[in-house]
Protein backbone atom coordinates (compact mmCIF):
# COMPACT_ATOMS: atom_id res chain seq x y z
CA UNK A 1 0.00 0.00 0.00
CA UNK A 2 0.92 3.55 -0.72
CA UNK A 3 0.17 6.37 2.03
CA UNK A 4 -0.63 9.59 0.05
CA UNK A 5 -1.24 12.63 2.61
CA UNK A 6 -3.17 15.95 0.86
CA UNK A 7 -1.97 19.49 2.11
CA UNK A 8 -3.52 23.02 2.68
CA UNK A 9 -7.27 23.23 0.36
CA UNK A 10 -6.65 19.90 -1.04
CA UNK A 11 -6.74 18.12 2.96
CA UNK A 12 -10.31 19.96 3.17
CA UNK A 13 -11.08 18.21 -0.05
CA UNK A 14 -9.72 15.10 0.25
CA UNK A 15 -8.77 14.48 3.82
CA UNK A 16 -5.34 14.23 5.38
CA UNK A 17 -4.32 11.00 4.58
CA UNK A 18 -5.66 7.70 2.01
CA UNK A 19 -3.92 4.58 1.34
CA UNK A 20 -4.01 3.27 -1.87
CA UNK A 21 -2.27 -0.06 -3.75
CA UNK A 22 0.64 0.53 -4.86
CA UNK A 23 -0.17 -1.96 -8.17
CA UNK A 24 -2.51 1.17 -8.74
CA UNK A 25 -0.32 3.29 -10.53
CA UNK A 26 3.65 3.31 -11.53
CA UNK A 27 4.40 6.91 -11.03
CA UNK A 28 3.31 9.40 -9.26
CA UNK A 29 1.81 11.18 -12.06
CA UNK A 30 -0.58 8.05 -13.09
CA UNK A 31 -1.47 7.81 -9.17
CA UNK A 32 -2.92 11.53 -8.93
CA UNK A 33 -4.44 10.92 -12.19
CA UNK A 34 -6.40 8.16 -10.93
CA UNK A 35 -7.36 9.19 -8.14
CA UNK A 36 -8.69 12.59 -9.80
CA UNK A 37 -10.82 10.69 -12.06
CA UNK A 38 -12.13 8.65 -9.36
CA UNK A 39 -13.39 11.82 -7.67
CA UNK A 40 -14.51 14.72 -9.76
CA UNK A 41 -13.98 17.25 -6.34
CA UNK A 42 -10.89 16.38 -6.30
CA UNK A 43 -10.11 16.90 -10.08
CA UNK A 44 -12.27 20.42 -9.63
CA UNK A 45 -9.51 21.43 -7.06
CA UNK A 46 -6.67 20.20 -8.84
CA UNK A 47 -7.82 22.33 -11.93
CA UNK A 48 -5.73 25.73 -12.94
CA UNK A 49 -3.24 24.83 -10.15
CA UNK A 50 0.43 23.62 -10.21
CA UNK A 51 0.54 20.97 -7.51
CA UNK A 52 3.72 19.39 -6.49
CA UNK A 53 4.80 16.42 -5.14
CA UNK A 54 7.05 14.56 -2.24
CA UNK A 55 7.76 11.50 -2.18
CA UNK A 56 9.27 10.15 1.02
CA UNK A 57 9.61 13.68 2.35
CA UNK A 58 11.86 14.32 -0.73
CA UNK A 59 10.20 17.19 -3.44
CA UNK A 60 9.38 14.98 -6.90
CA UNK A 61 8.65 14.92 -10.23
CA UNK A 62 5.83 13.93 -11.62
CA UNK A 63 7.86 11.38 -13.49
CA UNK A 64 8.61 9.63 -10.31
CA UNK A 65 8.34 5.60 -9.53
CA UNK A 66 6.30 5.13 -6.58
CA UNK A 67 6.45 1.53 -4.76
CA UNK A 68 4.94 -0.18 -2.09
CA UNK A 69 5.67 1.61 1.46
CA UNK A 70 6.12 4.59 -0.48
CA UNK A 71 4.58 8.02 1.56
CA UNK A 72 3.31 10.32 -1.21
CA UNK A 73 2.68 14.07 -0.44
CA UNK A 74 0.14 16.16 -2.72
CA UNK A 75 1.43 19.47 -2.67
CA UNK A 76 -0.97 23.07 -3.45
CA UNK A 77 1.41 26.22 -4.23
CA UNK A 78 3.26 27.07 -0.42
CA UNK A 79 2.14 29.82 0.58
CA UNK A 80 4.51 30.78 3.83
CA UNK A 81 6.12 33.91 6.07
CA UNK B 1 6.66 28.80 23.97
CA UNK B 2 6.29 25.11 23.73
CA UNK B 3 7.12 24.48 19.92
CA UNK B 4 6.31 21.46 17.62
CA UNK B 5 9.52 21.18 16.24
CA UNK B 6 12.92 22.92 17.48
CA UNK B 7 15.71 21.59 15.44
CA UNK B 8 19.65 23.28 16.26
CA UNK B 9 20.77 21.76 12.99
CA UNK B 10 24.17 22.47 11.63
CA UNK B 11 26.30 24.86 13.70
CA UNK B 12 24.49 28.32 14.37
CA UNK B 13 21.51 26.90 12.91
CA UNK B 14 17.99 27.07 14.42
CA UNK B 15 14.50 26.05 12.77
CA UNK B 16 11.71 26.52 15.19
CA UNK B 17 7.85 25.40 14.10
CA UNK B 18 5.71 26.64 16.85
CA UNK B 19 1.68 25.22 17.36
CA UNK B 20 2.22 28.35 20.36
CA UNK B 21 2.69 32.18 20.27
CA UNK B 22 6.30 33.11 19.53
CA UNK B 23 8.12 36.42 20.95
CA UNK B 24 10.24 38.14 18.73
CA UNK B 25 11.18 39.99 21.46
CA UNK B 26 12.35 37.15 23.18
CA UNK B 27 14.24 35.59 20.27
CA UNK B 28 15.69 38.45 18.85
CA UNK B 29 17.31 38.56 22.76
CA UNK B 30 18.57 35.03 22.82
CA UNK B 31 19.86 34.61 19.26
CA UNK B 32 21.87 37.83 20.14
CA UNK B 33 23.57 36.18 23.01
CA UNK B 34 26.71 34.29 21.93
CA UNK B 35 27.27 35.49 18.58
CA UNK B 36 30.99 36.23 18.55
CA UNK B 37 32.61 38.16 16.12
CA UNK B 38 28.84 39.18 14.75
CA UNK B 39 29.07 42.99 13.80
CA UNK B 40 25.62 43.21 12.25
CA UNK B 41 22.42 41.34 12.86
CA UNK B 42 19.14 41.45 11.01
CA UNK B 43 15.92 40.06 11.31
CA UNK B 44 12.34 40.27 10.35
CA UNK B 45 9.09 40.04 11.82
CA UNK B 46 6.00 38.90 9.48
CA UNK B 47 2.70 39.67 11.30
CA UNK B 48 -1.20 38.67 10.57
CA UNK B 49 -2.92 41.28 9.09
CA UNK B 50 -6.40 42.49 9.25
CA UNK B 51 -6.29 43.25 5.25
CA UNK B 52 -8.60 45.81 4.60
CA UNK B 53 -12.15 44.73 3.38
CA UNK B 54 -11.44 41.18 4.00
CA UNK B 55 -11.27 41.70 8.09
CA UNK B 56 -9.14 38.88 8.95
CA UNK B 57 -9.48 37.83 12.00
CA UNK B 58 -7.04 34.90 12.03
CA UNK B 59 -4.94 32.63 9.40
CA UNK B 60 -4.96 29.21 9.71
CA UNK B 61 -1.51 27.57 8.82
CA UNK B 62 -1.23 23.84 7.63
CA UNK B 63 2.65 22.62 6.88
CA UNK B 64 4.19 19.17 5.84
CA UNK B 65 5.88 17.86 9.20
CA UNK B 66 9.33 16.73 8.03
CA UNK B 67 9.58 18.24 4.27
CA UNK B 68 9.18 21.91 5.73
CA UNK B 69 11.73 21.05 8.05
CA UNK B 70 13.84 19.52 5.33
CA UNK B 71 13.41 22.18 2.70
CA UNK B 72 13.82 25.10 5.25
CA UNK B 73 17.08 23.21 6.09
CA UNK B 74 18.22 23.16 2.41
CA UNK B 75 17.62 27.50 2.20
CA UNK B 76 19.79 27.83 5.27
CA UNK B 77 22.65 25.99 3.56
CA UNK B 78 22.04 27.86 0.49
CA UNK B 79 21.80 31.21 2.21
CA UNK B 80 25.00 30.47 3.99
CA UNK B 81 27.07 29.46 0.64
CA UNK B 82 25.69 33.31 -0.77
CA UNK B 83 26.65 35.04 2.63
CA UNK B 84 29.36 34.68 5.29
CA UNK B 85 26.74 33.97 8.06
CA UNK B 86 27.62 33.29 11.46
CA UNK B 87 24.05 32.38 13.34
CA UNK B 88 20.88 32.42 11.44
CA UNK B 89 17.27 31.06 13.47
CA UNK B 90 13.98 30.69 11.41
CA UNK B 91 10.78 30.63 13.86
CA UNK B 92 7.67 29.94 12.08
CA UNK B 93 4.14 29.53 13.06
CA UNK B 94 2.10 26.84 12.34
CA UNK B 95 -2.05 26.63 13.29
CA UNK B 96 -4.39 28.68 14.26
CA UNK B 97 -2.75 32.61 14.42
CA UNK B 98 -4.79 35.54 15.12
CA UNK B 99 -4.50 39.10 13.65
CA UNK B 100 -1.77 41.11 15.35
CA UNK B 101 0.11 38.18 16.16
CA UNK B 102 3.65 37.18 14.92
CA UNK B 103 3.39 34.56 12.13
CA UNK B 104 7.48 34.42 11.15
CA UNK B 105 10.71 35.49 12.41
CA UNK B 106 14.02 35.11 10.84
CA UNK B 107 17.15 36.77 12.54
CA UNK B 108 20.81 36.68 10.22
CA UNK B 109 23.79 37.26 11.94
CA UNK B 110 27.17 38.65 10.23
CA UNK B 111 29.96 40.16 10.18
CA UNK B 112 28.58 43.11 8.60
CA UNK B 113 25.47 44.03 7.45
CA UNK B 114 25.20 43.83 3.98
CA UNK B 115 25.55 40.31 4.49
CA UNK B 116 22.84 39.66 7.18
CA UNK B 117 20.22 42.18 5.72
CA UNK B 118 20.64 39.79 1.99
CA UNK B 119 20.01 36.64 3.58
CA UNK B 120 17.62 37.84 5.78
CA UNK B 121 15.80 38.83 3.15
CA UNK B 122 16.26 36.20 1.02
CA UNK B 123 14.95 33.42 3.65
CA UNK B 124 11.73 35.34 4.06
CA UNK B 125 11.30 35.55 0.10
CA UNK B 126 12.16 31.59 0.09
CA UNK B 127 9.37 31.00 3.28
CA UNK B 128 6.94 33.07 1.47
CA UNK B 129 6.45 30.81 -2.43
CA UNK B 130 9.09 27.71 -1.21
CA UNK B 131 8.57 25.93 1.96
CA UNK B 132 5.35 23.31 2.77
CA UNK B 133 3.58 25.92 4.47
CA UNK B 134 -0.46 26.79 3.46
CA UNK B 135 -2.40 29.80 4.83
CA UNK B 136 -6.06 29.83 5.28
CA UNK B 137 -7.38 33.75 6.02
CA UNK B 138 -10.62 33.37 8.36
CA UNK B 139 -12.35 36.64 8.23
CA UNK B 140 -15.71 38.48 8.08
CA UNK B 141 -16.55 37.07 4.21
CA UNK B 142 -15.41 33.18 5.44
CA UNK B 143 -12.57 31.01 4.81
CA UNK B 144 -10.50 31.49 2.01
CA UNK B 145 -7.05 29.70 1.46
CA UNK B 146 -4.76 32.09 -0.23
CA UNK B 147 -1.35 31.77 -2.42
CA UNK B 148 1.60 33.94 -3.54
CA UNK B 149 1.07 37.17 -5.21
CA UNK B 150 3.12 37.67 -8.48
CA UNK B 151 4.92 39.82 -6.45
CA UNK B 152 5.97 37.45 -4.23
CA UNK B 153 6.79 34.73 -7.11
CA UNK B 154 9.11 38.15 -8.25
CA UNK B 155 10.28 38.61 -4.90
CA UNK B 156 11.73 35.07 -4.96
CA UNK B 157 13.07 35.47 -8.45
CA UNK B 158 15.60 38.26 -7.82
CA UNK B 159 17.90 35.51 -6.39
CA UNK B 160 18.07 33.11 -9.10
Amino acid sequence: MLRITFYGRLAEVMGRERMTPAASAATVGALIENLANEDAEFKAALAGTRVRFAVNNMIAPETQKVKDGDEVAVLPPFSGG
Amino acid sequence: MKSLSCRPSAAGEMIILSHEPIDPLTLGGDFARDVEDAGAIASFTGIVRKDGRKEVSALFLDHASGLAEQEIGKALTEAKTRWPLIKVLIAHRVGRVETGQPVVFVATAAAHRRAAFEACDYLVDFLKTDAPFWKKQIGRSGEEWIEPRGEDYADRNRWR
